[in-house]
């Protein structure tokens, strides 16, 4: 390695040394805890920053020698600073994610339900946009509520009203009912919207226009079969 | 909705040719800016780089001038197909803003062509010359005005009068954003245009083969840099008087936008922010070395990258790893190990972050002064720049493209599932705010093909021509 580089490397390794050596073997009474998310980004911040002053000593580099090099030395460093922003955006932040679906357990959906997935995941709906399905794997929005176990709170949802009932009135009308927060510590559906106790309502107009019957009763379908993991496994067997 | 556009929806149809049409709109709109003040500066130094260098870029913004118009109309059908209802509602409620604007757009292109065209016959004489920037002076008078007629129309889908039903002509003009939004474009189209500038002079400067040109266009990239980094200096400032006025408008938009669905974007902005400073910080540092005896001031410098580095951090760590109100924490990872401890939480907070930004403002007011220390001691050879810094001017542009492309983004995700806010809903499939990562990636495909065309520009222009003559 030239010798210009060897102090930004060795500061790099110094300091991720410390940052994995040190930090998570503080005493408990200095009351400082930084969690693997913390580290990984301390870690990259010190790799960034050792890299940089690498770049600072690295010395001239080549002029292009044809206007072919020249046009694509050129593209290679927008592209890598576009595509190394996005990625870093990936990593950092989890609304970079855009839903990651886990694949299909043996003897799991109906086809009914997974047409119901389908319409679920189509960008057309967008359901997505705003809910979770963290049991299958399905990292959507966040503003709505997780829908793990909605076919199991559906139930409990409206008294006297079906799983099947309740789960359309919420898709086609979702003004009539507001869903409680899970901190709320509420089941049932609320008849006027709280702040502290239901999630502000967000869900688009006109569902029923853009839905056609059977994909609308396939979505409940997929909906309902939605106990969460256990409870799917179970009902399965 | 009535028409829906094939392959890609409306909406990413609508976003790709909106964001190309202003990438276009905001260079032509700043770089006459400086152009004039540099055909001036010809005049009163007779230093001919300034001439050359207006004129160079007014050739490049001649062609890019024809691309806005283009994908101004691309921007216009795709509108008029699928958002009839929005388009209907703006032509309804701001007919004269839109009759004025086609009067400037007209009087803009006249005087643009006016400007290119008697360059060479208005110059040959003082009294002629000094026409001629009157010509320039008046181009950017009108361009201005356009602008300001687009930016109420931006402006009062964000920030529209309340009661909307009510409302004049100038209250809808006149709304809250307008005069935030005016400010901010104008400094951002400013830097826009100094850093592609800078991108035509590197691109200039790594496809010349003359030591000549290599001078000239290494001069180029510098004044391109010096103005793209002086007025990016003042857009936090002007950042910060739109935000607070969106604030001052509405609580539950301002939250939105900054502490819930919108945040991430925000941390993304100060990402951005710092690689821009960190990019125009080491381009100085690789000028100075052309500087005869300028390699002393070069110990000096490894401090001031030492602060824009820590600032860089502080403004970029999280309070914790999901901002989002309604988050949740994966399977697997414990709550408390994606939150700062708290005798750190300050460094997740506003104040943190503004300290950290005036740091790296004021380190870059030092870089400058440390390279007119150096200056004044030693000759400028001109050409003789590490061809890196060469790369580093390709990186600031792609770097402010893409934030402009993502800060685009957000001003428009402001207005939440409408329209125009609170009063016209956006019924269509494409209502909801998309994540950051499907902007990130819209903002990355949209800066790639601005960056194609613009090469396109540079090509025809100067390479073909240059080899053609």
């Amino acid at each position: 390695m030239p010798e210009a580089l060897k102090g930004p490397a060795a500061f790099g390794a110094a300091a991720l040394l410390v940052i994995w050596g040190g930090l998570p073997w503080l005493p408990d009474a200095w009351g400082v805890r930084f969690g693997t998310p913390y580290l990984v980004f301390f870690s990259l911040a010190v790799a960034g920053s050792a890299g940089f002053f690498m770049l600072l000593n690295w010395g001239p580099v080549r002029q292009p020698r044809s206007a072919l090099a020249a046009f694509a030395s050129i593209l290679l460093v927008y592209v890598a600073t576009v595509g190394g922003v996005v990625a870093f955006g990936y990593w950092y932040y989890p609304q970079f994610e855009t839903p990651r679906v886990a694949a299909l357990k043996p003897g799991g959906e109906r086809v009914g339900e997974q047409r119901g997935r389908a319409v679920f995941l189509t960008p057309q709906f967008s359901c997505f946009a705003c809910h979770t399905i963290e049991a299958l794997g399905i990292r959507g929005g966040q503003r709505g509520p997780d829908l793990s176990s909605v076919g199991r709170l559906a139930e409990a949802r409206k008294p006297g009203v079906s799983a099947e009932d309740y789960l359309r009135e919420a898709i086609v009308d979702p003004w009539a009912c507001f869903t409680p927060l899970p901190s709320s510590g509420l089941i049932e559906c609320q008849a006027v919207v709280d702040p502290a106790k239901t999630y502000p309502q967000m869900m688009p107009p006109g569902a029923k226009d853009r839905l056609t019957a059977q994909e609308l009763g396939d979505l409940i379908a997929f909906l309902k079969s939605l106990r969460s993991a256990g409870e799917r496994d179970g009902k399965r067997s | 909705m009535p028409l829906d556009f094939p392959l890609i929806g409306a909406r990413s149809a609508v976003w790709l040719m909106a964001q190309l049409h202003l990438f276009f709109a905001a260079f032509v709109l700043g770089a006459p800016i400086f152009i004039v003040v540099s055909e001036w500066l010809g005049l009163r130094t007779g230093d001919a780089r300034y001439e050359r260098l207006a004129r160079e870029t007014m050739k490049v913004v001649g062609i890019a001038y024809s691309l806005t118009a283009v994908f101004g109309v691309l921007f216009a059908f795709v509108l008029m197909g699928p958002y009839q209802p929005i388009t209907n509602y703006l032509f309804r409620a701001l007919y004269p803003v839109w009759i004025a604007y086609g009067a400037f757009i007209l009087l803009e292109t006249v005087c643009m062509y006016l400007y290119w065209y008697t360059w060479e016959p208005l110059g040959r004489s003082a009294a002629g010359k000094r026409t001629h920037i009157g010509i320039g002076v008046l181009l950017n008078v009108l361009g201005t005005v356009v602008m300001l007629l687009m930016n109420a129309v931006t402006g009062f889908m964000n920030t529209p009068p309340r009661p909307i039903e009510s409302a004049t002509l100038w209250a809808m003009i006149d709304n809250a954003a307008w005069w935030p939004l005016n400010l901010h474009r104008f400094l951002g189209n400013v830097t826009f245009g100094g850093f592609v500038v800078a991108l035509f002079a590197a691109f200039m400067f790594l496809t010349s083969r003359k030591d000549e040109d290599r001078a000239f266009y290494d001069w180029m990239g510098y004044i391109g840099n010096l103005i793209g980094v002086g007025a990016l200096i003042t857009m936090p400032l002007a950042g910060y008087v739109l935000a607070k006025e969106l604030f001052v408008y509405d609580a539950q938009l301002a939250t939105f936008m900054m502490a819930d669905k919108l945040s991430g974007y925000f941390v993304m902005q100060g990402l951005l922010v710092v690689l821009l400073f960190l990019g125009a910080n080491f381009y100085m540092w690789l000028s100075m070395q052309r500087i005869e005896g300028g390699a002393r001031f070069a110990p000096h410098m490894k401090a001031v990258f030492g602060v824009l580095l820590a600032g860089g951090i502080v403004w970029v760590v999280p309070q914790n790893f999901f901002p989002d109100l309604l988050a949740k924490t994966p399977a697997g990872v414990s709550e408390q190990a994606l939150i700062l401890p708290e005798r750190f939480t300050f460094l997740g907070l506003m104040v943190a972050k503004a300290l950290a930004v005036t740091a790296i403002i004021i380190m870059t007011f030092v870089t400058y002064l440390l390279y007119r220390r150096a200056r004044a001691t030693g000759a400028i050879l001109w050409g003789r720049i590490d061809p890196m810094a060469q790369y580093v001017l390709i990186f600031i542009p792609a770097v402010a493209i893409y934030l402009m492309g993502l800060m685009g983004a957000i001003r428009s995700f402001t207005r939440m599932d409408y329209h125009i806010y609170g009063a016209l809903k956006d019924v269509t499939p494409y209502w909801y705010t998309v994540t950051l990562g499907h902007s990130s990636i819209m903002a990355a495909i949209i800066t790639l093909l601005f960056f194609v065309l613009l090469t396109f520009v540079f090509w025809i222009g100067f390479v073909v021509a240059k080899s053609h003559a």
